[in-house]
């Protein structure tokens, strides 16, 4: 083979790999760079942060819906699991989870739960998480990523109302059981 | 003698190393430039035309490729999969022309057979345009209508009776239609549902 072929060649395989690279890697950074937001938020892994109303400001993630009252908790199930609670209110109401490449592995709604209130035990795979009692318990794809509460403002009247509801939801860290080989 | 033997070396080891240093460099520009490219272009096959408006039914769900994930992750992070939410987004008027603040657009339609529906404006920078009246969006309960519950939405930089979104200051925008809880025979018929329409006005 002739030389200049070797370098064009070894010039394309390398693109290729470099393209593969980024366009895999693109929603990891997304993610870490809200990490990175949070952290200088002083904002912590694990804890429920409740957004307030979106307006013209907010510029954490692009397009933002002005109709909805945003919690969001950045996660980290390694060491951990995370039991989410909330009520439901008489608004359209998903809680949804995204693992680190920002797949969307999980999603309720407030018609799908059939209580007054949502329980959820998030567990990393291969894990011994504790008993979940009553909550339903969902295993996490990768050990970190974000779960998203959102509330339909219907009316703005109840808005005040619904920021109440909004406060209640958590989510608090809950130790895994202990190998005792 | 053995001065210029080591000169040669030395500009052979340089020569090589500019080699390499070019191809990475090329490897760079190429790998980097055809991802975005390929970002912007490949999701597009998968999309759904209806109107000016774009939506894609694997957006938020687990059978989406690598390249409408990292499309998502830029304009739409967070987003539901079409039984929770479809996103309808368009950047064009119902005649392909770019949205531009320096024109006058009506959003013209009816409702769409869901829970909730939204239309919201969006600078270049896909955030919120600022306004006075922190107005960013219609829905299906605050927007005006007329007897046959038809709407118009006028979108412009300068105040008009009835529904008024903002604009601001100028530039390019983009719309966003999000459909809540959609019934199945809206995320079944997404190319073929009636959606508002979107016509340009007056242009400064």
């Amino acid at each position: 083979m002739k030389n200049w072929v070797k370098w064009i060649l070894a010039t394309v395989i390398l693109a290729a790999v470099i393209h593969l690279v980024t366009v895999i890697a693109i929603p990891y950074g997304i993610m870490l760079s809200l990490k990175l937001k949070s952290d200088k938020a002083n904002r912590k892994v694990n804890t429920l942060f409740h957004a307030p109303r979106v307006t013209a400001e907010s510029r954490r993630v692009v397009r933002p819906s002005p109709d909805l009252l945003y919690s969001a908790c950045g996660y980290d199930v390694s060491k951990e699991a995370l039991r989410f609670t909330a009520p439901i209110p008489d608004t359209y109401w998903p809680l949804s989870f995204f693992a680190s490449n920002t797949d969307n592995f999980f999603v309720v709604n407030d018609r799908d739960v059939k209580s007054k209130h949502i329980k959820i035990l998030l567990v990393g795979s291969n894990t011994s998480y504790p008993d979940p009692g009553d909550a339903q318990v969902v295993v996490s794809p990768t050990n970190k990523g974000v779960a998203i509460f959102r509330i339909l403002i219907k009316n703005e009247d109840r808005l005040n109302h619904l920021i109440q509801i909004q406060q209640q939801a958590k989510c608090k860290p809950q130790q895994y059981k202990r190998n005792t080989e | 003698m053995k001065d210029n033997s080591k000169d040669h070396d030395k500009k052979k080891i340089m020569k090589k190393i500019l080699k390499y240093f070019l191809v990475v460099l090329i490897a760079l520009v190429l790998g980097i430039g055809s991802a975005f490219f390929s970002i912007n272009i490949v999701p597009r096959k998968s999309s759904i035309k209806n109107g000016a408006w774009i939506t894609n039914p694997l957006t938020g769900s687990k059978e989406a490729n690598m390249y409408l994930r990292a499309a998502v992750s830029l304009i739409g992070l967070f987003a539901l999969n079409k039984t929770e939410t479809i996103y309808y987004t368009t950047f064009k008027d119902d005649d392909g022309n770019p949205l531009r603040a320096d024109c006058d657009y009506i959003i013209e339609g009816g409702d769409m057979d869901a829970r909730w529906w939204s239309i919201t404006a969006y600078g270049e920078d896909h955030f919120l345009i600022p306004n006075d009246g922190d107005r960013y969006s219609y829905n299906m309960k605050n927007t005006e209508r007329d007897k046959n519950g038809r709407y118009k939405i006028h979108l412009s930089t300068t105040p008009k009776k009835g529904n008024w979104l903002p604009l601001g200051d100028g530039g390019k925008f983009s719309l966003s239609l999000r459909i809540y809880n959609p019934a199945p025979n809206v995320y079944e018929n997404m190319g073929t549902i009636q959606l508002p329409r979107i016509i340009k006005g007056v242009c400064k």
